[in-house]
């Protein structure tokens, strides 16, 4: 009795995720879509997990689940943090900074030498 | 009707996930706020009802392929709850980033992810959620005001990886040794001594590396206390001490049976509570340019100093013998537990109006608090007391009482490890009030702001002091239950640590 009712559970989860699916390929770019559905496919192998009781699928759809982790790292966390590009790019404007004082230091010291 | 609740029981995580992605269609700010606090807030209300018929109904109890026992949803309560004070804390201090409502979103799958640790009853599935919460709140990490470089969390992400990596050697050993992966159907007699040693390190470290287990301790936690928001430290926070019921739900099965685990267990979370005091300790006297003083630091080393020192107490299940005696400990265990959680969610909200305020991480900056949010000021000071006075006296007393019973005394090496341990706990206890008295002091009794003139002051409305109420009623609540009932944490929290009478 209680699995049936853990089906049950199951297919409500199925057909969430397919109206969700509906919706995001319908209202979402591409962008967005990546992001959705890899979090979508991400949740289904863990509730899949949950229910699924023989041990070598389990481990596989682990190992699935964490190729889509770093899917996510990847396609997430990138846009989110300076590149070394970025990082170089200030130390130049840093550098030029530093010399235009030094620059101007040594005029002032000029001056007060005069 | 029992079918029903089971199936029910299922409902608050889904109310969770249908929100989570409804949010990531929202792109108007205020009402995807609403509806995520509505949307927790539902969450809460459908698992108060659950609570309340598995308790009515004599603790039904169930574990196949998932554990639905009423200390599941005592700490659903617990996230949900805090998940609200999260909500708020979000709402005032993540404004105008990119990506805002996959953050929410974000925010509603950790939630998730912590109900889904608590719920399930494979090992597998409960280390993929594991994994999903620790890789996300890593995530959320990045989302903010500016731009962060990746090496911040570099060692963080590393620590995960090791992580991951433990947690995934521990299952396949279980699974080769047992040929199962869940909990309750593991066999623990039929387990060689090595390989209980072998499996529960694994498994400690595994749970504990993320959350300032010895080896790594604070080193990889550092950037992330400093660099985050408050929202993603409360967040932090209370993945940890969701993290403190997990670890010995598992550990109960392996752990405990060996002394030799014990010892290592508490050696090793003995050395992380000392090495986290002396941080938190440091930093209280320390600053970046002489008026710089972290609180988010502050904090999140406390929350380090809390996670080992719950993994020490916790490791003297080992030694305590008869049953009634574990009973008791165990009761006393998880009732100080969740104090503690309260308690500490109380002097994070005192940082409510600063945050407000100013999104900065200094205590000096807020010289004026005293004439505008002395309430705040005083809830901060009655935590500290309550932390540090009625709860160590119930400690006093309940503790000691275990600890004398005749068939320990004998053990020399137990009575002086449990005199280290307790002289451990009065210097930690010291320490939390040294911090609190400190931080008090900073925030609300310091004269003008130092360097920042603030013109406009929001004000606190109402509302505000909802959370406030709300968590004194459950300290309340949870001394009249301690007070009153009979071992009656240990009654509602045994089937889900897989206790075997």
């Amino acid at each position: 009795m209680p699995l049936v009712l853990e089906l049950i559970g199951l297919i409500f989860y199925i057909v969430i995720i397919i109206i969700v699916l509906i919706i995001v390929f319908y209202r979402c770019d591409a962008e967005q879509r990546k992001v959705l559905v890899s979090f979508v496919f991400l949740l289904s192998l863990i509730v899949l997990n949950t229910f699924i009781d023989i041990p070598i699928i389990q481990f596989l759809l682990f190992f699935l689940m964490i190729l889509d982790l770093l899917y996510i790292i990847y396609v997430q966390i990138l846009p989110y943090f300076y590149t070394q590009r970025d990082r170089l790019l200030f130390v130049e404007v840093a550098n030029e900074l530093w010399e235009e004082l030094k620059v101007n230091e040594t005029i002032v010291q000029e001056e007060d030498k005069k | 009707m029992v079918s029903l609740i089971i199936l029910a029981s299922l409902m608050p995580s889904f109310i969770l996930l249908i929100g989570a992605i409804l949010i990531l269609f929202m792109n108007d700010r205020i009402n995807r706020k609403l509806l995520s606090s509505f949307i927790i807030l539902l969450a809460f209300i459908m698992n108060t009802m659950l609570l309340g018929f598995y308790i009515g109904y004599g603790l039904i109890e169930r574990e196949f392929y998932l554990n639905l026992t009423s200390g599941t949803f005592i700490i659903s309560e617990i996230i949900l709850l805090l998940g609200l004070i999260v909500n708020l804390f979000s709402k005032e201090e993540i404004v105008n980033i990119v990506n805002e409502n996959l953050f929410d979103g974000i925010i509603l799958i950790i939630l998730l992810g912590m109900i889904g640790t608590t719920i399930s009853s494979n090992l597998l599935v409960i280390v993929s959620w594991f994994i999903l919460v620790i890789v996300l709140i890593g995530i959320i990490f990045y989302f903010g005001d500016y731009p962060k470089e990746f090496r911040l969390l570099k060692n963080y992400f590393l620590g995960v990886g090791i992580s991951i990596i433990l947690l995934f050697s521990a299952s396949y050993l279980i699974y080769l040794e047992f040929g199962t992966l869940i909990l309750t159907e593991i066999k623990l007699l039929e387990m060689s001594g090595i390989n209980n040693v072998i499996i529960s390190l694994l498994l400690l470290f595994g749970i504990g590396i993320p959350c300032g287990l010895f080896p790594f301790s604070i080193y990889h936690l550092k950037n992330y206390y400093h660099d985050s928001s408050y929202t993603n430290l409360f967040l932090f926070s209370i993945f940890s001490y969701v993290n403190i019921f997990v670890l010995i739900r598992v550990l109960n099965i392996f752990t405990f049976n060996l002394i030799f685990n014990g010892l290592f267990l508490m050696v090793i979370s003995g050395i992380g509570l000392i090495i986290s005091l002396i941080y938190v300790l440091t930093e209280l006297f320390t600053s970046l340019d002489g008026d710089t003083f972290s609180i988010k630091k502050l904090f999140g080393f406390s929350i380090s100093a809390d996670f080992n020192m719950f993994l020490l107490f916790a490791s003297f299940l080992v030694f305590l013998g008869p049953l009634e005696m574990t009973n008791s400990y165990m009761n006393i265990l998880i009732f100080y537990l969740l104090m503690v959680i309260s308690i500490k969610a109380l002097i994070f909200y005192t940082f409510f109006p600063i945050m407000r305020e100013t999104h900065d991480d200094n205590l000096k900056l807020l010289g004026q608090f005293q004439e505008k949010y002395k309430s705040f000021g005083n809830i901060l000071l009655i935590a500290a007391l309550i932390l540090s006075l009625p709860l160590s006296i119930l400690s006093f007393i309940a503790f000691p009482s275990i600890f004398s019973t005749e068939g320990i005394i004998e053990m020399s090496l137990y009575s002086l490890l449990s005199f280290l341990i307790i002289v451990l706990y009065i210097i930690y206890l010291s320490i939390t009030l040294i911090f609190i008295s400190i931080t008090r002091v900073q925030i609300y009794f310091s004269d003008k702001p130092r360097y920042i003139e603030r013109e406009s002051v929001k004000n606190i409305s109402a509302n505000h002091y909802l959370p406030i109420i709300i968590i004194f009623i459950i300290i309340g609540l949870l001394n009249i239950m301690f007070l009153l009932g009979n071992n009656i944490f240990y009654l509602i929290f045994k089937s889900f640590l897989i206790i075997i009478d």
